[in-house]
């Protein structure tokens, strides 16, 4: 048990202590009790990206998720716990993931994992990064949450599920990139028709998570490059825009985007941060986001139907920031829905603002990674969003939202309640029928050792 | 030292606290707490001096005639959890009662002696002996104080079902002596071999089935979760925490000593009774609004984990086993011992009347969260460190439900603690109606939670580690129980 | 009332074929004759310990751990149950019988506990021991509340009397343990302890063994006394008052 860092987890210490110091810089003056939960994530974090071994990944990772949990707790407890069960649950699969794969000795080194466990390994870090079927938790998660705990989950807390599995995946496997692609759709359909604004972006996320999964599960250099390329881009993108959603939840007093209004008339510098949010996400060229995803598209050459999905994916990104962007801040109020004194949006949050503004705009204008032509590639599925969202607009009207996995999620509740509620009426204080019950397991256990020792003896 | 010291010391303080009370009234309380620190320190001694083997026969009769007792590493291991279990309680039960309940004194030093008893005897029947007397102690401790209504019912389906458990275990102890005409262990782990399948099932089941029922192990497990809850605080405690340990022992003990080479398939038995135990446990413990109850369910689920290591069938699931009754031990009379501080500060069990705790008593709650986290299996905390190596155990030997199970009771067990520590948290209207002052109490809980955090460094301790892992391997080894016993 | 009876079937069922399993695992050996520490014990008894009653022996001397600790579980039961009542007072419940009876009881006593002390005593050369005389001597006490009335016993023999004799029974099994130990030839040691044997069959033979039974016999005795002592508590007030006196 060690720590070993690499380039990559070099890349993911830096991300974390940016975006932990940009979310605890726009939270305002805090007192000291409030500053342990983030400096712990940020801690744990760093630690979890530089172990050496899985069960030492595992153990911090898990250590993080709960100096989050925290984090998530100061406005919501529910979404908090639910958040903390999905992620002990995920942790816990890839424990036993590690245990099983960990032939001898306690643990299994950083790195590619035995065949066998693979699968395991897939759906533990699936409930981390929110793959298909597996990313019931993240929506809620994300909009119920602080802006600031948002914006480090989406930027950097489900990024470590990617992290991992960066790790494990070193060779071209069609079974994820479909998922991933799968993914991208999925965020991409949902995200539009979302009246949230936070819960618009968490379905922007996980679109934007389908393209890393492509990207990594193509299993080549170049694929590995994009998809980091593409994970910090996101997270800074992803981060200032939670961060200009809170804004608008500080300023209107809700995130619904049917009650907010014209912020741009009050708030124009919010604005504009924004729009460089959402212009990096949607791959504008000369944004960190354009380099990312040409990077993507490049690296996926050869899988037609990937790329057609990751285009079509682009044209829902693009949509639902389209529609953050009027709701939130560009639609007028029509007569008695005026509102009274907007609220104000505290100096630090927008120096954090400005701060990720500023390493966006840098990360764009001198880009660390090689730029390529086909950074332009993603231009047109934001234009024809844009286009899509002026010339149709009424499905994208925030009026309700539509149904997903998470509405599962109570009915599975109810049938786990039913369930344990029938385990708790054979405790009924009847003692005849605990005794009944004893003689009954002694019965089955004498029968059961009768019988192997009978197939025993032939 | 010889180890039959370890039996007869607190026996002997059993028999001579009526002398003490009767004569020299005034010395009663001293002479207890001095006792049980003697008593204390001949177990760990003899725990540590037989620590490779030690093996005595009563009367000086070869180990065919006489009784046996051994000590090896399993047993010391074991010693060691009640000699440390039984003071807490005992201070414990000080604190809350004082001295003049001096036949509760008597029951705890008779249930304690026939605790070593148990754990060190090496004859079949002198086992089933210390049995009986340890389970009408604890009926009876469980009791205690007669007046309430709740406790006597508690004790009396405990006595009903420890009866029931004994019948089991003396039938299979009836059959081994039929197929054989021995009683020591190390002879009878020989002789096994060439008893007749059937009969040898049989065996099997009796012994198996007998100590689940006192082990508490689902579904045989209806005694525990009401007398738990019912008893007194301190008496909470020490059954959690060391009494059905006990149980665990003798299964642990019996059956790798009888079973493990020639028939594999009572582990098979265990893991899935394990399995269950953790299961129902978490289960039912999710739903309970009465804080001991709660903390009851609970130990049928850590006693089900434990099983899970067991049941694997090696030397390194046993040490696993032993390594997570030392941390649920600790763990669990921590939690008795603040759930119960706190309930009678509140008057009331009910989770929802716990509410402005925190206030009230900062660090008996922080001290709660921090056993909770434990025995909830959080990293970096003891408990997660046992189930840690439980799971490797049994992914192992390829069992991946269990291992699937005890990760699913961490969810849920975190789920039920906090729940317990967000009524702890929240404000409260009302006051706290009284505050009797607890300085044993407190102390107690600190030093329980130190050894908490101790206990969860041990593994990267080389020296502590190495320990552990012996333990295993001397459950496993029946050859060298035998030559130690039979004198070789 | 259907589904009850339906349930009893079931259970009986269940029980039924539980036993037809362990009925399947009997082993009876056709040949009769002893085998294993059965057949040494029988053979070697009187020259090991002394004693001619085997039984007293096994129990006392190859086992006498064992007993040791079935003699512990009474003291655990005798202990616990006086715990258990130990708030409530002991009320007069009974006036006891005719003075006929009352007379003819105290011609008896001082046989039945020569009966008593012989069963204990002689122990190890007849069949009897400890545990039986013990009884006898609870009995003596019984038969005092139920002809004497319930307060007389405690008004010759204190409460506090039986639990020193008790405890004392049991600490003297225990000294006769640890004596052994002491001269080195192990816990509960016989002969070896340096115990002499005497001729067999006489009163003085068997070593330790009559002591164990005496020790046995106080624990049993007394034990058995407070045991009923204690639980005739309950029993409230007789309505008529005492019976005239003759």
């Amino acid at each position: 048990m060690s720590f070993n860092p690499d380039v990559l987890s070099l890349v993911m210490v830096f991300l974390a202590i940016f975006m932990t110091f940009c979310s605890s810089l726009y939270g305002g003056r805090r007192t000291l009790p409030r500053l342990v939960a983030p400096c712990a994530f940020c801690l744990c974090a760093c630690l979890a990206s530089i172990a050496d071994d899985w069960l030492l990944f595992i153990v911090f990772l898990e250590l993080s998720s709960i100096a989050l949990v925290f984090m998530v707790g100061e406005k919501d407890r529910d979404t908090a716990r639910y958040y903390l069960y999905t992620q002990l649950a995920g942790g816990g699969i890839l424990l036993v993931a590690t245990a099983l794969g960990s032939v001898r000795g306690f643990s299994i080194p950083m790195g590619p994992v035995p065949e066998g466990v693979f699968p395991l390994f897939v759906l533990g870090l699936g409930v981390k990064a929110a793959l298909p079927g597996l990313h019931f938790w993240l929506p809620k998660t994300h909009s119920q949450a602080p802006a600031e705990a948002s914006a480090l989950l989406s930027g950097y807390a489900v990024k470590m599920g990617i992290y991992g599995l960066f790790r494990i995946v070193l060779s071209s496997s069609t079974v994820l990139m479909s998922l991933g692609a799968l993914m991208a759709i999925w965020g991409a359909v949902m995200g539009p028709f979302q009246s949230d604004a936070k819960r618009l972006l968490a379905y922007s996320t996980l679109s934007q998570l389908g393209f890393m999964v492509a990207a990594i599960s193509t299993g080549t250099e170049l694929g590995r490059i994009a998809a980091l390329a593409h994970l910090i881009s996101h997270a800074l993108a992803k981060g200032l825009l939670f961060f200009s959603a809170g804004g608008l939840e500080k300023i209107w007093g809700t995130r619904d985007l049917a009650l907010t209004g014209p912020t741009f008339r009050s708030h124009r510098w919010m604005f504009f941060a924004f729009l460089i949010g959402a212009l990096s996400m949607a791959g504008l060229p000369l944004s960190p986001g354009a380099w990312s995803k040409g990077l993507i598209k490049l690296s996926l050459e050869g899988h037609d139907l990937i790329l057609l999905a990751l285009t079509l994916s682009g044209v829902g990104t693009s949509l639902s920031l389209c529609k953050m962007g009027y709701y939130g801040f560009l639609k007028p109020f029509y007569g008695a829905e005026k509102r009274s004194i907007p609220g104000v949006v505290p100096l630090c949050s927008g120096f954090s603002m400005a701060l990720m503004c500023l390493a966006i705009l840098s990360l764009g204008a001198l880009p660390p990674f090689r730029p390529v032509g086909s950074s332009l590639s993603s231009v047109l599925p934001a234009m024809v969003g844009l286009s899509l969202f002026v010339l149709i607009p009424v499905p994208f009207r925030p009026l309700s939202r539509p149904k997903d996995v998470e509405d599962m999620v109570p009915c599975l509740g109810d049938l786990f309640s039913r369930f344990v509620s029938s385990v708790r009426k054979l405790h009924s204080g009847n003692l005849v029928a605990y005794l009944f019950t004893l003689v009954t397991v002694a019965f089955v256990v004498l029968n059961f050792l009768q019988n192997a020792m009978k197939t025993l003896r032939r | 030292m010889n180890p039959v010291l370890a039996v007869v010391a607190p026996l002997s303080v059993g028999f001579l606290v009526p002398l003490v009370h009767i004569f020299k009234k005034r010395h009663t309380g001293m002479s207890v707490i001095i006792s049980a620190g003697i008593c204390s320190v001949v177990s760990a001694v003899v725990a540590l001096s037989g620590w490779d083997g030690v093996a005595v026969t009563m009367g000086g009769w070869t180990p065919e005639l006489g009784i046996s007792l051994m000590v090896d590493r399993l047993s010391g291991a074991f010693l060691l959890l009640a000699a440390t279990g039984f003071p807490i309680s005992l201070a414990c039960s000080m604190e809350s009662f004082g001295y003049s309940p001096w036949r509760f004194y008597v029951l705890f030093f008779l249930s304690w002696g026939a605790v070593n008893g148990i754990i060190l005897t090496g004859d079949l029947f002198n086992m089933f002996v210390f049995f009986e007397i340890f389970s009408v102690a604890a009926y009876l401790m469980v009791s205690y104080p007669p007046r309430s209504w709740q406790a006597v019912e508690a004790s009396f389906k405990y006595l009903i079902f420890g009866t029931v458990g004994a019948m089991f275990l003396l039938l299979g102890i009836a059959y081994s002596f039929m197929a054989t005409g021995q009683l020591n262990l190390g002879i009878l782990s020989q002789m096994m071999a060439s008893v007749p399948p059937v009969t040898l099932s049989v065996i099997g089941g009796c012994l198996v089935v007998g100590l689940f029922v006192k082990s508490g192990t689902a579904p045989t497990h209806f005694w525990l979760p009401d007398a738990h809850s019912s008893a007194q605080t301190s008496v909470s405690a020490l059954l959690s925490g060391v009494l059905v340990k006990v149980s665990v022992y003798a299964l642990i003990r019996l059956s790798f000593l009888l079973f493990f080479p020639v028939m594999r398939e009572v582990f098979s038995v265990i893991l899935f009774l394990g399995t269950l135990s953790v299961i129902l446990g978490h289960l039912m413990a999710f739903q309970q609004e009465d804080i001991k109850r709660l903390l009851a369910y609970s130990t049928v689920a850590q006693i089900g984990t434990i099983l899970i290591g067991v049941g694997c069938a090696s030397s390194f699931g046993v040490s696993a086993a032993v390594y997570h009754c030392f941390n649920h031990m600790t763990a669990k009379m921590g939690l008795f011992l603040v759930a119960g501080a706190l309930a009678e500060d509140r008057a009331s069990r009910d989770i929802s009347h716990m509410s402005g705790l925190w206030a009230h008593r900062p660090l008996f709650v922080a001290a709660f969260a921090l056993f909770a986290v434990s025995l909830a299996g959080i990293p970096p905390f003891s408990g997660f460190m046992s189930k840690w190596l439980l799971l490797l155990a049994s992914t192992k030997e390829g069992h991946i439900v269990p291992a699937l199970a005890i990760v699913a009771g961490t969810v849920v067990s975190s789920a039920y603690y906090l729940k317990v520590l967000r009524a702890f948290f929240s404000p409260s209207e009302t006051p706290v109606p009284h505050r009797r002052p607890r300085p044993v109490s407190g102390r107690l809980v600190a030093l329980l939670s130190v050894l908490c955090v101790l206990l969860a460094a041990a593994p990267f301790i080389p020296g502590a580690s190495s320990v552990l892992f012996s333990v295993g391997d001397s459950a496993v080894d029946g050859a060298s129980y035998r030559d130690v016993v039979l004198g070789k | 009332m259907r589904a009850q009876v339906f349930h009893r079937w079931i259970g009986a069922a269940l029980c039924l074929s539980l036993g037809w399993w362990m009925w399947r695992g009997l082993i009876v050996s056709a040949d009769p004759s002893l085998f294993g520490p059965a057949a040494y014990y029988v053979a070697n008894t009187a020259s090991d310990t002394g004693a001619s009653n085997i039984v007293a022996a096994i129990l006392f001397d190859y086992r006498g751990f064992d007993t040791f600790g079935e003699a512990t579980v009474i003291y655990t039961t005798v202990c616990g149950v006086a715990m258990l009542f130990a708030k409530r007072r002991l009320r007069r419940s009974s006036w006891g019988l005719s003075p006929i009876v009352k007379r003819g009881m105290g011609m008896m006593v001082p046989f039945i506990l020569v009966y008593a002390s012989s069963i204990v005593i002689m122990g190890h050369i007849t069949p009897g021991g400890g545990f039986q005389g013990g009884a006898v001597f609870a009995t003596v006490t019984v038969l005092f509340c139920v002809i004497y009335g319930s307060k007389f016993e405690a008004s010759r023999i204190s409460p506090k009397v039986k639990e020193v004799i008790e405890s004392s029974g049991a600490l003297l099994f225990a000294a006769v343990g640890l004596w052994g130990l002491a001269e080195g030839a192990g816990f509960l040691a016989n002969l070896d302890a340096g115990f002499s044997s005497g001729p067999i069959g006489s009163l003085f033979s068997g070593g330790a063994i009559p002591l164990l039974n005496i020790a046995v016999g106080m624990k049993v005795g007394a034990g058995l006394s407070t045991l009923f002592y204690s639980m005739i508590k309950i029993l409230e007030d007789p309505a008529e008052g005492p019976p005239p006196e003759v």
